[in-house]
């Protein structure tokens, strides 16, 4: 790991004033006394779970949009770049923007683009936007000019909606201040790539259900059969492709390995708009029944998994905490698009299947019974552990707006 | 040393049978002492207070810039956390969950104060310390420049945001363990760090904007 501690940009002798810095504290004996007023303080005080609210026990500065995280391979060149935050949703109406439904179609259409202009470089597309960046990019980078990412022998689907032109066009409009950084920008490149990689591969080989759609329904067919047996309506289903371009940055892995975004959470800002009128009376207490996700479907059962003994064998009881936990937090980043607009912290019990898969995840807090309960089970569908003998292990998290 | 599943355990035990109910012992794990205090034995959180009293108030004098808030601020956080003990599950380090609840009233005492940043002055508690070499017996070159650097310092510390400053307060100048400040925080480990760095490069910005520090001076 690059420790920015080893190049630290402030010289020595500031480093060792800020380290050792000496504070006048009081002395031993007035510690004492103030420890002393604590007991008289505590004296007709018994412990339970207090009257303060939950602001005084929550997290004081975690992580927010904009900030990084340090990977163990990363550069320090790559700290130093702007940061790629997620998208932000804007706040005010803007004419320019893109709908998402747009931005993911324009990406679509970039895929039959055939016409795309010799010359014309990647970074051309990258012009920033609150939220088509990443998929205009990744019709960028991962075509060379004039080349179709379309495999030779793909049939090409149906028109799509909106030439990448005018997409462009509305793009620009966007400050520079939300550009990505280089890092993010060739991570998106190579998960949409692959994405797109996966959802063509499946158009192919299933003609029946993708020969109306075209390659934009083909994308959503990427997805596991368990994503088709699940429960979600049209209009989410519709909407599901959109979502990349707010999603991706929490999802790098899972779209990497060429999982449909329709696993992604819906559009957030469609949600939390509904969401916000639909608060239970008492959100604190609105613990809602574990509600199936993706692959639990009682219409769908999954069949029972054949697993070699050799391997079971090999499979722990069940994963460790750690694996769980970072599985889980992987998928975070979109859970709490779900909660913009939120006060408070929700809780997500995410309860993984033998299979490695999550079989359920159960929402409490503000946004149980809300539109972004929902939200936060499909953020969380893709997490994934090693399989284990076990029959189910549960993962509890809080996911803060 | 018991650990905490052990002592959890004897916690168990002694609750069916109040005659093997473990002893507080100055030399008790924190969290034995918790689970002491849990149930109401106010010896074991007072020793509790005794051991990280002073690390709490460092914290909020660093955040507050003023000895009586800090001094509050610590009073507080320890007399809240024992009201709401019941909301400790145990599973960080009880200080951690302590610092938490300090760095949270110190921040809403700041929020609150709406003070700007530019109120550091001669009665700043933070500047006490290169004030002391004001000593006779240090040289006039090290007293003024002390000086002079310690308020460039705290300005520069003080123009951070909130969650710069405190990320660099926790783990600079109270050497913190990343992990731990990321559990204070509540952020990934790789966040403290990014902040950290941050922080310094902002601060170097500050100090050679001031002229305190040369463009070019040897990192």
């Amino acid at each position: 790991m690059s420790q920015p501690n080893q190049e630290s940009p402030l010289p020595p002798h500031i480093e060792r004033e800020l380290a050792g810095w000496d504070l006048a504290v009081p002395s031993a004996e007035e510690f004492e006394a103030m420890a002393e007023a604590i007991e008289r303080r505590i004296e007709g005080i018994s412990p339970s779970r207090g009257d303060d609210g939950d602001w005084l026990f929550r997290s004081p500065l975690p992580l927010v949009n904009g900030e990084r995280v340090l990977q163990g391979d990363e550069e320090l060149d790559g700290i130093l770049e702007p940061v790629a935050a997620v998208p932000r949703r804007q706040t005010a109406p803007d004419s320019d923007h893109l709908s998402l439904k747009e931005i993911a179609e324009a990406a679509m259409s970039s895929v039959e683009d055939s016409a795309q202009p010799a010359g014309r470089t990647p970074s051309q597309f990258r012009t920033p936007s609150q939220s088509g960046i990443h998929l205009i990019a990744i019709a960028g980078t991962a075509t060379a000019p004039g080349e179709s990412m379309r495999p030779r022998d793909a049939k090409p689907g149906p028109a799509v909606a909106k030439p990448l032109s005018q997409a462009r066009s509305n793009v620009n409009a966007a400050p520079a201040s939300t550009r990505p950084s280089r890092f993010s920008r060739n991570l998106f490149a190579l998960s949409g790539a692959l994405a797109v990689a996966a959802a063509v591969a499946l158009w192919l080989s299933d003609p029946g259900s993708s020969t109306k759609a075209g390659p934009a329904n083909a994308a959503r067919g990427a997805a596991p059969t368990h994503v088709q047996a699940s429960e979600h309506t049209p209009k989410e289903t519709k909407a599901a492709p959109a979502h990349p371009a707010l999603a991706a940055p929490a999802h790098k892995e899972t779209a990497a390995k060429g999982i449909d975004p329709g696993e992604l959470p819906a559009e957030p800002a469609r949600r939390v708009t509904s969401s916000s009128g639909a608060r239970p009376a008492s959100p604190e207490s609105a613990v809602k029944p574990e509600t199936p996700v993706v692959g639990s479907s009682p219409a769908a059962p999954a069949e029972p998994r054949l697993v070699p003994a050799a391997e079971l064998a090999s499979q722990p009881k069940h994963p460790s905490l750690g694996a769980a936990q970072a599985a889980v937090g992987s998928t975070l980043g979109s859970a709490r698009l779900c909660l913009v607009g939120q006060l408070s912290p929700s809780q997500a019990t995410v309860n993984f299947a033998s299979n490695g898969r999550v079989a359920s995840v159960r929402v409490s807090g503000p946004a149980a019974g809300t539109p972004a309960e929902e939200c936060i089970q499909r953020a969380m569908a893709p997490a994934r552990v090693q399989p284990f003998t076990d029959e189910s292990f549960s993962v509890k998290t809080t996911v803060r707006p | 040393v018991l650990n905490y599943a052990s002592a959890a355990r004897l916690t168990e035990v002694s609750a069916i049978d109040p005659c093997i109910a473990p002893t507080v012992m100055d030399s008790s794990d924190d969290r034995e002492l918790v689970i002491a205090a849990k149930r109401g034995d106010k010896r074991a959180f007072g020793l509790l207070v005794r051991r990280h009293q002073r690390r709490l108030y460092r914290v909020a004098l660093h955040l507050l810039r003023d000895a009586n808030e800090a001094e509050d601020v610590t009073q507080d956080a320890f007399v809240r956390a024992y009201a709401a003990l019941a909301r400790f599950d145990g599973r960080s380090q009880p200080y951690t969950w302590f610092y938490r609840i300090a760095v949270n009233l110190s921040l809403n005492r700041l929020r609150s104060r709406k003070r700007s940043q530019s109120t550091t002055g001669i009665d700043d508690a933070r500047l006490d310390a290169f004030l002391a070499d004001s000593r006779p017996s240090a040289s006039p070159h090290r007293r003024a420049t002390g000086n002079q650097l310690g308020r460039a310092l705290s300005d520069a510390v003080d123009a951070l945001s909130e969650t710069l400053r405190t990320t660099l307060v926790l783990v600079v100048m109270e050497g913190v363990p990343h992990n731990e400040a990321a559990e204070i925080l509540g952020c990934p480990e790789g966040t403290v760090a990014w902040r950290i760095h941050e922080a310094r490069k902002k601060i170097r910005s500050a100090l050679v904007e001031g002229g305190h520090l040369e463009e070019g001076e040897q990192i």
